[in-house]
């Protein structure tokens, strides 16, 4: 069992030789149905340590993913893959906030597809995904929608260990995000930070020192009649935010020196924008 | 230096191939007063036409807009020679400037290339990068009127192809930039170098309007970011629709926040 003593060699350059196998492949498929008045989940399938908890599956049924490895370093992968039938609804979090730990050589990487069927409602609603200093990963968003869907979308990512005073210093971040409504992508967004994340966040036009930024996006066939209220939510926010709505689509986008600010402000307007109440892990 | 000679050979006769082997344009557009006489273009590869594309005076409406910089004006973020500077060179290297220079060289590519789903990929993506209303506003509407103006004065059967490929009421300003420059014959290099450098005059000429700098100093900005329009357009060169992504989190803000200014000059 231990005969290749090469797996234990001497770390090659200045990081450790970690063999292929320790890197963790995790995957979650599910599809969701009408019963009636409820949303059942119909399939799943897990692999790795990624699973799908339903705590509550009421009129909404609500998706609470648990990584049971408790974070993730250079290498290691997560899918998933959720579709939503017609009249579905649909809430999608995580158990915790998601750490991506210093990567080695290649980057971790979390991709997510959705497809939406007609007249479901669903929504992304991930805690936020704290980057360690050194971090790498590269992250996907893909939905495909029918146009009469309704998808709200939010991610938060926080540039390192913000309560232990931990300095982004080196890291990769790649966030990719395409929204398909009928076939058509109406939304696309890239965000892109490579190297002295510290450094590139300071500028003005990037952070201005943020150490927390995320994007919440609503592609619905209402979603212009909702920004007003929106813009309402946000006069008072202690992070620095906006909203903007066209081509039934409203998107609000939150910058933070202290992510605390950030995760507050967005909870509350998420809440009173869609009337409703956040995810109960999300108190915790 | 012999292989860079021969590869640099081969490089030519291949690009001679191709344009004979392009063959006559097709006959829909026969309107012979309105399409630029053969010798122009598939001969010249001359960059001439930017020089009336990127001017002020070109009817696209450019100096209607400040891509978010007048909230940040407004805000106190950019005030003087110095924060302007550096406001428009984030956009550069990490904002939709970035974006839309990439954009525009793999449109490039794809006209040139008579690759239809690739102009499709790159013109669709280009629409939904921007992020909110007013710079999509922004982009299509100089889209638009590129076109239009393509249309009425600098048509090519080129230009007709990409037209008829797209079929879309709504056209990135960066996608139409680059059908007219590959409909053309211009060389993806100048193309992508003087697009840099007319995003950053058309910012720095918005901060001179809204009297943040005088035009000395706007002059010196200009001149100061060249270099980094220039590395921009070297890395756009042989950048794909993969490469796109920023980090202008704030200049997105700003952008949105314009929406709700109160007295403003510009449309963005």
């Amino acid at each position: 069992m231990f005969g290749s003593a090469s797996q234990f060699s001497a770390p090659a350059k200045d990081g450790i030789d970690v063999p292929s196998y320790v890197r963790a492949h995790s995957e979650v498929q599910a599809q969701f149905t009408r019963v009636g008045h409820a949303t059942r989940l119909a399939d799943c399938f897990e692999t790795g340590g990624l699973r799908l908890k339903l705590p509550n599956a009421e009129a909404v049924c609500e998706g609470v993913l648990i990584n049971t490895a408790g974070g993730m370093t250079g290498g290691d992968t997560a899918r998933i893959t959720a579709a939503a039938g017609a009249h579905t609804r649909l809430r999608i979090t995580t158990q915790s906030a998601e750490k991506i730990y210093r990567a080695e050589e290649i980057a971790a990487s979390v991709d997510v597809a959705i497809s939406l069927g007609t007249k479901s409602r669903f929504t992304w609603m991930p805690q936020e995904t704290i980057l360690f200093d050194g971090a790498a990963l590269s992250r996907t968003l893909t939905v495909n929608m029918t146009e009469c869907a309704s998808a709200m979308l939010f991610e938060m990512t926080v540039f390192g260990r913000v309560a232990r005073h931990e300095q982004m210093g080196l890291g990769i971040f790649r966030d990719r995000w395409r929204v398909r409504r009928g076939g058509k992508l109406v939304f696309a967004e890239d965000t892109h930070l490579d190297g002295n994340m510290f450094e590139t966040l300071a500028h003005k036009a990037v952070g201005d020192g943020a150490r927390a930024v995320a994007t919440f996006l609503l592609v619905a066939p209402d979603a212009e009649a909702r920004l007003n209220h929106a813009r309402e939510l946000l006069r008072n926010a202690g992070s620095y935010c906006g909203a903007s709505a066209w081509n039934r689509m409203l998107v609000a986008r939150f910058s933070a020196r202290d992510p605390h600010d950030l995760r507050q402000d967005a909870a509350q307007f998420i809440s009173r924008l869609m009337r409703t109440k956040p995810p109960r892990v999300w108190a915790c | 230096m012999v292989t860079t000679i021969i590869i640099t050979m081969r490089a030519t006769a291949i690009s001679r191939r191709e344009r004979t082997e392009a063959g006559p344009w097709p006959t829909r557009w026969e309107d012979a007063s309105i399409n630029v006489p053969a010798a122009e273009t598939s001969q010249g590869h001359s960059a001439l036409p930017l020089f009336a594309w990127l001017s002020p005076s070109f009817p696209v409406g450019s100096f209607a807009f400040s891509h978010g910089m007048e909230w940040a004006v407004h805000q106190g973020t950019v005030r003087d020679p110095e924060t302007t500077r550096a406001w428009i060179g984030a956009l550069l290297t990490h904002g939709s400037l970035r974006n839309d220079v990439i954009l525009a060289s793999c449109a490039w590519s794809s006209v040139r290339a008579t690759d239809a789903a690739g102009l499709r990929e790159a013109a669709e993506l280009a629409v939904a990068l921007s992020g909110c209303r007013e710079r999509h506003l922004e982009t299509s509407a100089q889209g638009t009127a590129f076109v239009t103006a393509l249309k009425t004065a600098w048509m090519t059967p080129k230009i007709a192809w990409a037209l008829e490929a797209l079929r879309t009421e709504e056209i990135a300003y960066p996608v139409a930039l680059a059908i007219g420059g590959a409909g053309h014959a211009i060389e993806r290099h100048p193309l992508l170098e003087a697009f840099a450098l007319a995003l950053v005059q058309n910012l720095v000429s918005a901060a001179i309007r809204l009297s943040v700098i005088g035009q000395s100093d706007g002059q010196r900005a200009i001149a100061s970011l060249m270099p980094s329009a220039r590395r921009l357009a070297a890395e756009a060169e042989v950048a794909t629709l993969d490469d796109l992504g920023g980090a202008a989190f704030h200049s997105d803000i700003a952008a949105i926040k314009h929406e709700t200014q109160y007295t403003r000059l510009f449309r963005s």
